[in-house]
């Protein structure tokens, strides 16, 4: 602490008060006994047991977890192909893959609420030619959310790619190993981490997503976003403040079981080549 | 290295097979899919009509009736029950012929509908035929008492006049006051506090309306419908324009903030609002959403619905089960038969709406001299 000087400090605290002032407060009221969020009376827990009775939350995050589920997965599996594919190319070789990178990020520049009237223009289209899909269920959402999550998986992956080796995909390749192998046993194993942060972020931008999935959303999939917003009409209750805090508890216990093994592993290689 | 990787896939493909065993589980059966506001109708009843029937009820979230109306528009939305807003959602979308005419057999229930709400409800374009006319209530002014007693000693509070007379808002303004956020919640209502004549809906009386809710233009510290219960309660605004349900749900939490929320209903310029009950011509579980009807509007459960959320069902015989702490608050519950006669039905009439919404937008932002103004002048 002692080589922070005392402005670097200040803007240390101002930052991070930034940050996360929002969720303290959001914290803390839902420890108030008042029926609205934001206003304090005093201590009480008994809007961390009306989560437990609010059906329709419980229901919308399941909901929302199906479909954040499906679509990282659909968005990881695309996106980690898209990126193998354009980067694993020799340089110089294909010109129009340069041109393809840039199409494939194209859905990151272009607003959520074309992209979310555009997929259902679709849909519409699709349903009124084939008669699929009957209704809107969790698939056509999940397909809205892959959309526009490839993107952002894309530029995960490709971004750990590059920094690959690209030598030793050649010289399997002149070893006489197929593409699809270099990819199953180099590609893949190497990105592995990219692949999993990628997966993790498809899945964020899924479950926090309003827009898309209000044009998508049919019988039965009201997600979690959608059930919040439209809670405010009746005067948002804390539940949803308690329901936050319960989310923000699970998310930092995840983090820091994640953080304190990378530090666990770290000292064990360390420990390893001391030895050596 | 690889071992992870392959674990990684395997969790991944264990994961769909989860997820989509879970989506097949849901599409079997029989189900009526309900598409409503959020906080209405409690659970419990949904629950309850699953037990008696076996048909499972899906039920999702609008929070406005524009979505809701999108839905309805754009091709097979899935929906068997929807609740629109009468004036002017469904009674536009009525004439879009976008709702399925009731099997009232399967309704038997519907008979308990009747009274001057549904008589009113017809009168302005309604029909029970296609639409049932199941919540309603009244927008008028709730205020915080111990604030305006203070602000505007001896005043009592029974008609628009402490908002429209400059004198009196002026001396509101510092403590906070909120219109609503839609047109159609405040200009019927100064429509007829200008005594204007009935019947014209032509531009120019609106244009009346402007240019007087011009001069309180500066005075109106917030346009909001949804936040008007947390508004009043935690002091952002002293006095409000909005839905008796909303102000009877402040009423309720008050007593824990301290404060003092009353509710007025202006005996001759009182809106009267209606939500309705409605089965599109798409849907795909007709018959359950007829059965599922016909549940709603047993007095029991309607009822319950108005012990839960506040929100007034049209049902005279639901009355006696309705909890005293509602029935008694006079203005919130009204049930004099003059009083409802004389209430207003908004502004029905398509032509103008685009107009009115541009007005009525530029209104809100405060650029001076609204559209429809500036066309007068010319």
């Amino acid at each position: 602490m002692s080589s922070l000087s005392r402005t670097t400090f200040a803007s240390l605290i101002f930052g991070f008060s930034f940050l996360y002032l929002p969720l303290i407060f959001t914290a803390i009221f839902a420890f108030s006994d008042a029926e609205l969020a934001g206003v304090w009376t005093h201590f009480s827990l008994k809007w961390f047991k009306a989560i437990l009775n609010d059906e329709d939350l419980l229901i919308a995050t399941f909901t929302s977890i199906r479909i954040a589920g499906i679509s990282a997965t659909v968005s990881i599996i695309l996106g980690t192909l898209a990126a193998a594919a354009t980067m694993n190319t020799p340089r110089g070789k294909y010109d129009g893959y340069n041109f393809l990178k840039r199409i494939i990020l194209l859905p990151i520049m272009i607003p959520e609420i074309i992209t979310g009237f555009s997929i259902l223009m679709l849909f519409m289209v699709i349903e009124s030619m084939f008669g699929w899909p009957k209704e809107r269920g969790i698939l056509v959402v999940a397909a809205g959310h892959s959309v526009a999550s490839v993107a952002y998986v894309y530029a995960t992956v490709s971004s750990s790619l590059a920094s690959l080796d690209q030598s030793m995909g050649e010289s399997a390749i002149n070893l006489g190993a197929k593409p699809i192998h270099v990819f199953f046993h180099i590609t893949v194993p190497l990105s592995w981490r990219a692949i999993v942060s990628g997966w993790f972020l498809a899945f964020i931008l899924s479950f926090d997503d309003l827009v898309i999935a209000s044009f998508l959303t049919g019988p039965g999939t009201s997600t979690l976003p959608i059930v919040i917003f439209s809670n405010i009409r009746v005067g948002v209750t804390p539940t949803i403040n308690a329901f936050v805090t319960v989310f923000v508890v699970i998310t930092i216990i995840l983090a820091s079981i994640v953080y304190f093994r990378t530090l666990c592993l770290k000292g064990r290689r360390k420990g390893r080549s001391a030895t050596r | 290295m690889s071992k992870k990787v392959v674990g990684f896939f395997l969790f991944i493909t264990l994961l769909i097979v989860i997820l989509q065993w879970k989506v097949k589980d849901d599409y079997s059966g029989e189900v009526v899919n309900v598409y409503g506001w959020y906080g209405i109708i409690p659970r419990e009843i949904f629950n309850d009509f699953e037990k008696e029937t076996g048909i499972k009820v899906r039920y999702d979230f609008y929070d406005n009736n524009e979505m809701l109306e999108a839905k309805l528009l754009s091709t097979n939305n899935g929906y068997d029950i929807v609740f629109p807003s009468f004036i002017p959602y469904a009674s536009r979308q009525l004439l879009m012929g976008i709702y399925s005419k009731l099997n009232r057999k399967l309704i038997p229930n519907i008979k308990n509908i009747d009274g001057i709400i549904t008589s009113k409800f017809g009168a302005n374009g309604g029909d029970v035929q296609f639409l049932v006319p199941l919540f309603w209530g009244t927008i008028g002014i709730a205020y915080n008492k111990k604030v305006v007693s203070q602000l505007l000693p001896g005043e009592t509070i029974d008609s628009y006049d402490v908002l429209f007379d400059l004198s009196k808002i002026s001396k509101l303004f510092p403590y906070g006051v909120s219109f609503p956020e839609e047109y159609i919640d405040i200009l019927p209502q100064t429509r007829k506090f200008l005594q204007l004549k009935h019947g014209g809906e032509s531009v120019t009386d609106f244009q009346e309306c402007f240019r007087f809710l011009e001069k309180v233009r500066p005075y109106i510290t917030k346009f909001s419908s949804t936040t008007m219960i947390s508004d009043l309660l935690s002091g952002d605004v002293c006095i409000a324009i909005g839905a008796s349900d909303n102000a009877y749900r402040a009423m309720r939490s008050s007593k824990a903030v301290d404060k003092d929320i009353q509710y007025t209903l202006p005996k001759k310029t009182g809106i009267l609002w209606i939500d309705c009950l409605g089965v599109p011509k798409k849907a795909p579980n007709k018959r359950n959403a007829y059965l599922l009807i016909n549940y709603l509007l047993s007095p029991e459960v309607a009822a319950k619905i108005t012990n839960h959320s506040g929100i007034l069902v049209n049902l005279p015989a639901a009355l006696p089960l309705i909890n005293a702490e509602i029935v008694t608050k006079k203005d919130i519950c009204q049930s004099d038969p003059e009083v409802l006669e004389g209430l207003t039905m908004g502004c029905a009439r398509a032509e103008n709406t685009r107009e009115l919404i541009k007005a009525w937008s530029q209104y809100k932002t405060n650029t001076h001299h609204t559209s429809i103004n500036k066309e007068a002048s010319k």
